[in-house]
């Protein structure tokens, strides 16, 4: 029986040596980012930011990470309003109030939410950009 | 002077098992972790990924050709790794043990046939209750000192509790279809071996306050590992290190006790 315990005593000895336990969750990368280069405007560059951080949710039909309390009657992954669906082009109001620093009063949470990908500085200040210019098309 | 004899052999052996051992280490910790810019999506699907890896059953024991009519009882224990939950800005309050366990029963049959069946039963740890099931199937073969063994599994897992949120209660279903094969070497006590495994993942999670589901289908992904046993008279003890895909090391322990 001593033996057994050596043998025992040893291999956890050398599991703590030797063992390894790592996991690359991806939870300290930075994130996604779209760079957009000369005036921002929906088809340079905003399109695509705002397709990739904040249609992920918002779009018609909701995607799998569309949580329920998501509106049903907007989709950011186009710029023009559908019948009853508006489109993008409403952000830029929103954005001049606020909306990325402050949740707005019976709109919207603040957004992006925490669980979204967050926008970089360079993004918020392009998607600001494009909404004191009046949230253009082209 | 047979005692010293035994000794020096034994050393030997020791060093031998050792330099195995740490050499095939050294080749499954080359391989790179890499990752670039992500979106919260991927950080979802990824800390989905290492969870579901993480309750996976393995083989954790050495490819030994046991006699039929054979039982092994064995207790499983897994270290988990630091895990970083941030989805986006936001980290996930999952709180895991320091350590995960199973209960493993294997009978051995006829000409190296092996069946298994492991359990979680229900077991309630800090703000989640856990319920696994796998069962396994395998073929052991032996060639003088050379082992090889080929294995089969199916594992059912049910984690119920607080994972997203502390205010409701979210719920992970996983089912995993594995398949492994391990070469080892039997040198009296000790058994150094490795091996490589596919697996199929299917997953759900669903998330009770966003009310929606995260689904992993029909995932394949490959695993690799190397271990070492140690066997004295009715009980053996085992080591074993896997690498899961590209992002995940983690090694189990393991007791057993021979009927």
């Amino acid at each position: 029986m001593r033996v057994t315990y050596d043998l025992l005593l040893f291999l956890l000895s050398a599991s703590l040596l030797f063992g390894c336990s790592k996991a690359d969750t991806l939870g300290g990368k930075a994130p996604d980012e779209v760079v957009i280069s000369g005036t921002p405007t929906w088809e340079n560059g905003i399109g695509d930011l705002v397709r990739s951080k904040c249609a992920s949710c918002h779009v018609i039909p909701f995607s799998f990470y569309s949580p329920h309390n998501t509106p049903s009657t907007l989709n950011l992954s186009v710029y023009d309003n559908s019948s009853n669906i508006r489109g993008a082009n409403i952000l830029g109001i929103w954005i001049n109030n606020g909306i990325l620093e402050k949740a707005l009063t019976g709109v919207a949470r603040k957004m992006p939410l925490e669980y979204a990908t967050p926008l970089t500085s360079r993004e918020i200040e392009s998607l600001k950009s494009w909404s004191t210019s009046g949230s253009p098309k082209n | 002077m047979g005692r010293e004899v035994v000794g020096e052999l034994t050393g030997l052996r020791l060093v031998k098992s050792f330099l195995c051992f740490q050499i095939a280490l050294f080749f499954i910790l080359l391989w790179p972790f890499t990752s670039s810019a992500v979106t919260a999506i991927e950080q979802s699907r990824r800390l989905q990924l290492v969870y579901s890896h993480l309750l996976d059953f393995r083989s954790n024991a050495a490819p030994i050709y046991e006699t039929s009519g054979t039982l092994e009882v064995s207790v499983d224990l897994q270290p988990m790794p630091d895990i970083d939950a941030r989805i986006g800005a936001k980290t996930e309050p999952v709180e895991t043990l320091p350590v995960s366990g199973r209960l493993r029963l294997r009978g051995f049959l006829f000409d190296g046939w092996m069946l298994g069946i492991s359990s979680v039963p229900g077991l309630t740890i800090g703000k989640q209750k856990a319920t696994a099931l796998q069962t396994e199937m395998g073929l052991r073969k032996t060639w003088g000192s050379i082992q090889t063994g080929l294995r089969v599994s199916q594992s059912l897992w049910e984690i119920l509790g607080q994972m997203t949120t502390t205010r409701y209660k979210d719920r992970l279903e996983n089912r995993q279809q594995n398949i492994d094969f391990s070469l080892g070497l039997d040198w009296s006590f000790w058994q150094p071996y490795a091996g490589i495994g596919r697996g199929i993942l299917n997953s759900e999670f669903w998330i009770e306050e966003s009310q929606i589901t995260l689904k992993i289908e029909n995932h394949v992904y490959s695993y690799q590992f190397v271990g070492l046993g140690l066997r004295e008279n009715t009980w053996s003890f085992n080591f074993e290190q896997h690498r899961t895909e590209d992002f995940l090391l983690h090694f189990q322990l393991s007791a057993t006790q021979k009927f």
